[in-house]
């Protein structure tokens, strides 16, 4: 009876054992991962910018934008990808972990025009954040988008952003065509209808810009100003800024708006924080310290 | 030593059968037995419910459970079912047995006075505001929130109060009938004579109680169980740095759920979402160094890590107690089914089954046992033994592994939370040796009187 009584406390005593290893030990396992990955998204100071071109174009569509940007030793490191048909990622270039403002741009390997077209491209633009996020552990960005790439970005932030996850600090969508080549502004196309009626699901704090070009009093070339003005009933009094600068003079022709010095001037100063980039720029010692807020006002004493 | 020993233990007893003899006492302890049953199962769900079958839970996160278990959501839905028709109207159950022993005691109608309890208890939680509602619409016509376990002490209040109102309208009554009584009186113990008789006490405590829910209605909260929470309402956030604001609070908590109140500690609601927890998080984010926090000492780092082991008043260490030493075979039944809430710090079958609610013995441990062991934790986090826990685990968390999960590994803070879990068991030892003893007499006095036993069981 002893003996018996004695094999039952020995059983007791190891199946609490095991029982104790089989708690801690994954558990301990999981904790670690939680902790990793909290420790991660908490000290992540990358805010990436991503580039995003228009139809006909593709992943270099902004270098020379980027070579622009990048003068006065400031060296953004450049990430390209070229998002497949099947949704398959092709990737160029490299970011360097430690730069806190990298660039990167993705096109896409079908760039047709076209409404169609363009829910298919955001859908690949998300597929394309979601493995940025993965990978690079940011959790907010700015975007530029250039002509279709506005409306890229427009369709994403509406379908796809989630606001809990990432924040979009600055949009800036340079001759975007929000009623495509419609000059009246009474005659939405459906795109247009489509993009006010999710409007409420942009990112309420958003601070955007839209720049026109005008080669004339009426269009850039091939974006009628009214159509890149349509943005207005989309944007306006939905986020938080919401501004309309049009730019003249030479370069102000569609396709070399991203070159245009009066762009990469306004890009510098309202997209890219010079506080956040003391790391690359030698000229600015505290730099490093800076602020995590993009604000214009504060760096508008630039020339 | 020994005889001083022996001298405490008939103290304790005599102590014992002393409380017995008040009828309250009594009431509220067969009542409680009554309910072990439901609350047992009640619990054992409820806890399956949070830790396994909310995403957030301890098991559902670790065995990654919501990635594997097919109809996962599905099946919380029918458990929570039974948790809310057990633990969640216990008081209403409660209300009832109360009275009802309580009136048994007194000679009066135990079954007509417990539905008088029950109704009151209901009619105190009226939805009197849902005047749009058709007169026989039965929607949201109870407020059914009410009911719960942190309810438990209003409903004792309750059937208290309306079992000694009745008492004295009855006999209110009964004096009336004597003067106005034909002289041949009829049989007494007739069929309709039992229910006419008890005409005008339960019309008049149901009027009143009527009235009492309809007053009650135009306050704020609107019910009798948010007047009183909010009229004790004491915010964790005010207590959450200074140690001694901090034994304050532990103490008032563990006091509170001796009576049946859910206190303002949480277990599922850890204290690291205020500025401190913040403030450490962020510090044990950005530097890994644990032991540099700027808030070491917290509610959070002592209470909820140390000093909640199992539930309120370190119960695990009340089950750990019982198994080990008690040879009550009732203690360790009771021990048995609280193994598997107590793993996820649910503590309601001990409360109620040992019972420890209202317990004139078991309070003591009950409210030293949380405080010597988050003394151990604060003599090593203040030494920099150990680094306190910042990290946050699911509420569900078995607690042993508080320590040594919220410091993300920490060795030290498994063995102290082991140290802790073994001095408990220290602190309730002498208590369950006594509660055994009182078990024992319990039963010798039942068999010594079997005729008085049967008689007021009648």
């Amino acid at each position: 009876m002893t003996k018996f009584k004695r094999l039952k406390w020995f059983l007791a005593l190891g199946l609490t054992v095991l029982l104790f290893f089989a708690l801690i030990i994954p558990s301990a396992g999981w904790m670690k991962g939680n902790v990793t990955n909290a420790r991660i998204v908490h000290n992540s100071q990358m805010s990436p910018v991503i580039f995003v071109p228009g139809s006909s174009a593709t992943q270099n569509r902004f270098d020379e934008l980027i070579d622009l940007l990048n003068t006065n030793n400031r060296n953004h490191s450049l990430l390209k990808i070229t998002v497949k048909k099947s949704g398959k990622l092709s990737i160029t270039g490299k970011l360097n972990r430690r730069d806190r403002q990298p660039f990167i741009v993705v096109g896409f390997e079908d760039n047709k025009d076209g409404y169609d077209n363009i829910k298919l491209q955001a859908s690949w633009f998300d597929k394309a954040m979601t493995y940025l996020v993965n990978q690079y552990h940011f959790n907010n960005f700015s975007g530029i988008g250039h002509s279709n790439g506005g409306l890229i970005y427009t369709y994403y932030l509406e379908h796809y952003f989630d606001a809990n996850d990432l924040t979009i600090k600055t949009l800036m969508t340079i001759g975007t065509p929000y009623n495509f080549s419609e000059k009246q502004a009474k005659n939405r196309t459906q795109m247009l209808s489509d993009f006010i009626a999710a409007k409420s699901k942009l990112p309420k704090d958003l601070t955007m810009y839209s720049v026109a070009g005008t080669e004339d009093y009426n269009d850039d070339g091939i974006v009628p100003v009214q159509s890149v003005q349509a943005g207005k009933y989309i944007y306006q009094n939905t986020v938080k800024h919401y501004t309309e600068v049009t730019v003249t003079g030479s370069e102000s022709q569609h396709s070399s708006l991203p070159q245009n010095r009066q762009i990469v001037q306004l890009i510098t100063q309202y997209v890219l924080n010079n506080d956040q980039q003391g790391g690359n720029n030698p000229n600015s010692p505290n730099g490093a310290g800076g602020g995590n807020q993009n604000a214009p006002s504060s760096s508008g004493s630039r020339p | 030593m020994i005889a001083k020993i022996n001298h405490l233990i008939t103290f304790g007893l005599n102590l014992s059968i002393r409380i017995k003899q008040i009828k309250i006492y009594e009431a509220i302890r067969q009542t409680f037995s009554i309910l072990f049953p439901f609350v047992v199962i009640g619990s054992i769900i409820r806890s399956l419910n949070l830790a396994v079958f909310t995403p957030d839970g301890f098991f559902a996160n670790v065995y990654k459970i919501p990635q594997w278990l097919p109809h996962y959501n599905a099946i919380r839905q029918p458990l929570s079912a039974i948790t809310n028709l057990t633990i969640n109207i216990i008081a209403l159950l409660s209300v009832f047995f109360v009275t009802k022993y309580l009136a048994q005691m007194l000679k009066d109608d135990d079954h007509i006075v417990g539905i008088c309890g029950f109704l009151s208890f209901m009619l105190l939680n009226y939805n009197f505001n849902a005047r749009r509602a058709a007169l026989d619409n039965f929607n949201n016509l109870v407020n059914f929130n009410n009911f719960g376990f942190k309810d438990i002490f209003l409903s004792i209040l309750v059937g208290i109060v309306v079992a000694y109102s009745y008492h004295g309208l009855a006999k209110l009554n009964q004096l009336y009938l004597k003067h106005h009584k034909p002289k041949h009186a009829p049989d007494v113990n007739s069929f309709t004579n039992r229910g006419i008789r008890a005409i005008f006490p339960v019309s008049t405590i149901l009027l009143v109680m009527t009235l009492l829910g309809f007053l009650i209605s135009f306050s704020k909260q609107q019910n009798l169980s948010g007047l009183l929470y909010d009229t004790i309402l004491v915010s964790p956030n005010h207590f959450t740095h200074r140690t001694v604001l901090i034994v304050i609070i532990t103490v008032l908590n563990n006091f509170m759920s001796l009576l049946g109140i859910s206190g303002p500690l949480n277990f599922m609601a850890q204290n690291v979402s205020n500025t401190m927890g913040a403030a450490n998080l962020n510090h044990a984010l950005s530097t890994k160094n644990l032991f540099s926090v700027p808030n070491p000492v917290t509610l959070h780092t002592l209470y909820d890590t140390y000093g909640n082991f199992g539930g309120t008043g370190m119960t695990l260490a009340l089950i750990i107690c019982i198994l080990l030493i008690s040879k009550n075979t009732n203690l360790r039944q009771v021990a048995k089914f609280s193994i598997i809430p107590g793993l996820v710090n649910i503590n309601d079958t001990m409360l109620l089954g040992v019972p420890i609610m209202f317990s004139p013995i078991l309070f003591i441990p009950y409210l030293i046992s949380p405080l010597i062991s988050m003394f151990i934790a604060w003599i090593f986090i203040n030494f920099q033994w150990m680094p306190p826990a910042v990290y946050q685990v699911p509420g569900t968390t078995p607690s042993f592994l508080l320590g040594y999960l919220g410091t993300n590994g920490n060795i030290v803070a498994l063995l102290v939370s082991f140290l802790c879990l073994g001095v408990s068991v220290m602190v309730y030892y002498p208590f369950v040796v006594l509660l055994e003893h009182i078990r024992q007499q319990d039963i010798e006095l039942a068999l010594n009187q079997p005729l008085k036993q049967v008689l007021t069981h009648d």
